[in-house]
């Protein structure tokens, strides 16, 4: 009787929970870019189910009984404004869910869920606007990250993942100056703005921590005529206020001392047969970021602490590599010239202190011209043998074993193209005995067998127990060919992968020496790169390794990048030769438009204009991609 | 000779001890010389000193350097102590520990600039990392003996012979302190 009634139970909880399958996954997206969760949420009986760690990203805590999980369990949740409530879960697998949709608004959170792409995209609300003059508060319900800019006198403030209202009425705001605010959203309403109408440029700094619910910029320089929104005649530039207003909080670090910015005075082109030689003369030396961007092709050099002497007409250039450049000045105090490309150019920057100018050389890359197919590529699967490389968070898996996996569809690939495609290993060997003899042996591999060029295939790892996710590709140094050969490979990995894109970056970032490998094959003269294709201490960087689909479309993807690298954009949307109007962006998989955006503090940011502001060509550069740390 | 009760004699001793220590705790006071005001912190209650210890955190799907602060112990040189310290913590919830399981500091030695540091084969034997993990585990070292302004280089050795690689980098002679990972800066 009992057995019965137990049967009958379980059969009851059987058809009331039917099994939640891979199919019910959806997307959350917190702070305007998708989050990583070891269990993803799902979609079950019209809500959606997350697992209790995505109450980290809404800045929640919660309470609950982890070892004897059941169904129905009652979750304690106080939120990050400290309002306390509770929830049932629902077991899924052995993990416990919560209906974050349903609590959202608990979590003062705004939930948008599309149904049609599958995302649920929660943002924060705003709880107060405060503006006195000296400075700007932004409260939001949860913390969020957000990015400082300027844009002619305008202080611009973004905040990741933040709910604007419709209605500029329905927020509180509290200004007690005359000077406008004004609030928009964009990147699909993943962020909110808010943007300053100053009547000059002046000073500002960001006070707050880079993550935060209380966001604090401190703006100096405003006199109480500015304030009340009277502009006099005669002003004097350099004249400052005394700083008003608290004092930062928590100051550790000592304080910047700012020089003064230096002039682009002319900038001008010349053209050397194949080479095509940029020169901007400068008042002085300055700091820049160099990045590249694909489809469409552009090589952008972001000069930091510099103005324009004056406004600079788009020039059109018409050389084989460079169609055109364009300069503006796309924050307060940094210039962006972009140089629209015909084809993936390989960059060499150099400050040229006789003449005073940044000269930005491009050239086509190393070996580069011609067919794939008359190329000798080799691929070089990273560790082997005793030196099993990373361990996965399996406590199982080795990188060595997807390093090999990935590189054979590689040669698969190449060689069914007639490529001569070699293997520095192609079994489970390690190359001497040992680390170094392991490096030098496939260095000299590539030499002896003349390579054009050298792909190495990594998987990533960092210690501890919180492992990031994505794929980053490394080239050496300011090695320009071997910088090309990244971006063009790691472009179109990016797009097949679905892993958060960690960029292209310079060895130089990782260690001073570089990367072991990367240093003795470019010193051979061979354009290498090195690619991380994800974290094997990342459960879903891991599964994807693993994935013999995963590691044949990786390998698909690239011999498109190898392609494009040799051959140009012979087989993809050619750009128009105007750059005065920049052409729609070819549409591939990578526009998910869910991806965090790219940024760092103290490098010049990738700034739209602020949504009512006319169209500058400049601030339009697609998809900044940080290349190189400053210099 | 009457005979006294024995649990007289018993509460007679109580009584006693009683009263005796009433008269001691209350008299205390007044006994106890008046402290001077203190003139000068003194120097057996010194603060121990701190020094900076640098762990792996992950933040925003980046890994970081981050600073924490330990304390030198009795007979530790600054330097031995931030080492040792590093090497010894554990992981915690935020923050990594970057050095490979099992590592022993076998000597340090500081002379003209160069940190001379001797680990066991453990250092090199279990490092099982990425990329990224070499640049944490060397960057923790090179971060931590470079807060003393006596350290510009350190040298690397593997039970007294010189450590090449541990798999990415190449570690061969002084690797200079002055190097900041921009991609693992917690001050840039």
């Amino acid at each position: 009787m009992r057995h019965t009634t137990a049967f009958i139970f379980l059969l009851v909880l059987a058809l009331v929970k039917p099994p939640v399958s891979a199919a019910d996954e959806v997307a959350l997206v917190v702070g305007g870019g998708k989050i990583f969760l070891h269990t993803p949420p799902v979609f079950v009986d019209g809500s959606v189910y997350a697992p209790l760690a995505a109450l980290d990203a809404v800045g929640a805590k919660c309470e609950t009984d982890s070892k004897h999980k059941r169904d129905g369990q009652k979750v304690k949740i106080t939120s990050a404004g400290g309002k306390k409530f509770s929830c049932r879960a629902r077991l899924v697998g052995d993990e416990l869910m919560l209906p974050i949709r349903d609590i959202a608004p608990e979590l003062g959170a705004v939930a948008d869920w599309d149904e049609v792409s599958r995302i649920l995209s929660l943002r924060a609300r705003i709880e107060s606007i405060a503006f006195d003059g000296s400075e700007l508060r932004v409260t939001t319900s949860y913390p969020v990250t957000y990015a400082d800019s300027w844009w002619n006198a305008k202080l611009i403030l973004d905040l990741h993942g933040v709910q604007m209202p419709a209605r500029q009425s329905d927020l509180p705001i509290e200004n007690s100056t005359a000077i406008a605010i004004r609030t928009g959203s964009h990147d699909n309403g993943e962020t909110g703005r808010i943007v300053l109408d100053l009547p000059k440029a002046v000073e500002h700094k960001v006070k707050s921590a880079r993550k935060t619910s209380k966001i604090a910029v401190s703006i100096s320089g405003l006199r109480p005529a500015d304030l009340a929104g009277v502009i006099p005649e005669g002003r004097v530039a350099d004249e400052k206020a005394p700083p008003v207003g608290q004092p930062p909080q928590a100051e550790t670090k000592p304080p910047v001392i700012e020089l003064p910015p230096v002039s682009v005075t002319d900038i001008g082109c010349r053209k050397h047969g194949r080479r095509a030689e940029v020169r901007v003369s400068m008042s002085g030396p300055a700091k820049y970021l160099t990045s590249m961007t694909r489809q469409p092709d552009r090589f952008v050099v972001d000069i930091a602490n510099a103005v324009l002497a004056r406004e600079f007409d788009d020039m059109p250039v018409g050389h084989e590599l460079l169609q055109g450049i364009r300069v503006g000045q796309f924050a307060e105090k940094a210039v962006r010239i972009v140089m629209d490309l015909t084809r993936i150019a390989a960059p060499d920057v150099e400050w040229d202190e006789a003449s005073g100018s940044l000269v930005i050389s491009l050239r086509l890359p190393k070996n580069a011209g011609g067919s794939l197919a008359d190329k000798i590529v080799v691929i070089d699967p990273g560790h082997g043998g005793k030196d099993p490389g990373a361990g996965g968070c399996d406590g199982q898996w080795q990188e060595k074993n997807s390093n090999l996996a990935i590189a054979l569809c590689l040669q698969k690939a190449l060689s069914d193209m007639g490529v001569c495609a070699l293997m520095t290993r192609k079994t489970d060997v390690r190359l001497g005995s040992t680390k170094t003899e392991d490096l030098n042996s496939r260095a000299a591999f590539a030499r002896r067998h003349s390579a054009d060029l050298f792909v190495s295939i990594h998987g990533n790892s960092v210690s501890g127990p919180r492992s990031p996710s994505g794929i980053e590709t490394y080239y050496h140094g300011r090695e320009a060919s071997s910088m090309a050969l990244a971006y063009c490979v790691h472009s179109e990995v990016i797009t097949v992968a679905d892993l958060p894109d960690l960029k292209v970056k310079s060895d130089f970032r990782l260690y001073q020496t570089g990367l072991g490998i990367l240093r003795r094959v470019v010193s051979c003269g061979i354009p290498a790169m090195l690619i991380e294709l994800g974290f094997v201490k990342h459960p879903v960087d891991l599964a994807k390794l693993k994935d013999p689909n995963f590691q044949q479309e990786v390998a698909e993807a690239v011999v498109r990048g190898l392609r494009t690298y040799v051959e140009g954009n012979s087989s993809s949307l050619r750009q128009s030769g105007n750059p005065e109007s920049p052409p729609s962006e070819p549409i591939t998989d990578a526009e998910s438009a869910v991806e965090p955006p790219a940024e760092t503090h103290d490098a010049p940011k990738q700034t739209d204009k602020p949504a009512t502001e006319p169209q500058k060509p400049t601030s339009t550069t697609g998809p900044h991609r940080p290349g190189e740390a400053y210099k | 000779m009457k005979k006294v009760p024995r649990a007289s004699i018993i509460i007679l001793l109580i009584a006693c001890v009683a009263l005796g220590a009433y008269l001691a705790i209350s008299r205390q006071p007044a006994e106890r010389p008046q402290p001077p005001p203190p003139p000068f912190p003194t120097p057996s209650v010194k603060a121990p000193k701190k020094v900076k210890v640098y762990r792996v955190a992950v933040e925003n799907n980046q890994p970081k350097l981050r600073a924490t602060e330990s304390d030198v112990r009795p007979g530790e040189s600054p330097p031995e102590a931030a080492l040792r310290r590093l090497i010894e913590q554990g992981d915690t919830s935020d923050l990594a520990n970057p050095i490979p399981k099992g590592t022993r500091l076998l000597g340090l030695k500081v002379e003209d600039g160069l940190a001379t540091v001797n680990l066991s084969r453990e250092f090199r034997d279990n490092f099982s990392g990425g990329s990224e993990a070499e640049g944490l585990t060397i960057g923790a070292i090179l971060r931590t003996l470079g807060q003393f302004p006596e350290v510009k280089r350190v040298l690397f050795l593997i039970e007294g012979k010189p450590l090449d690689t541990l798999g990415h980098l190449d570690l061969e002679g002084p690797q200079d302190v002055g190097w900041v990972g921009s991609e693992y800066g917690d001050d840039n």
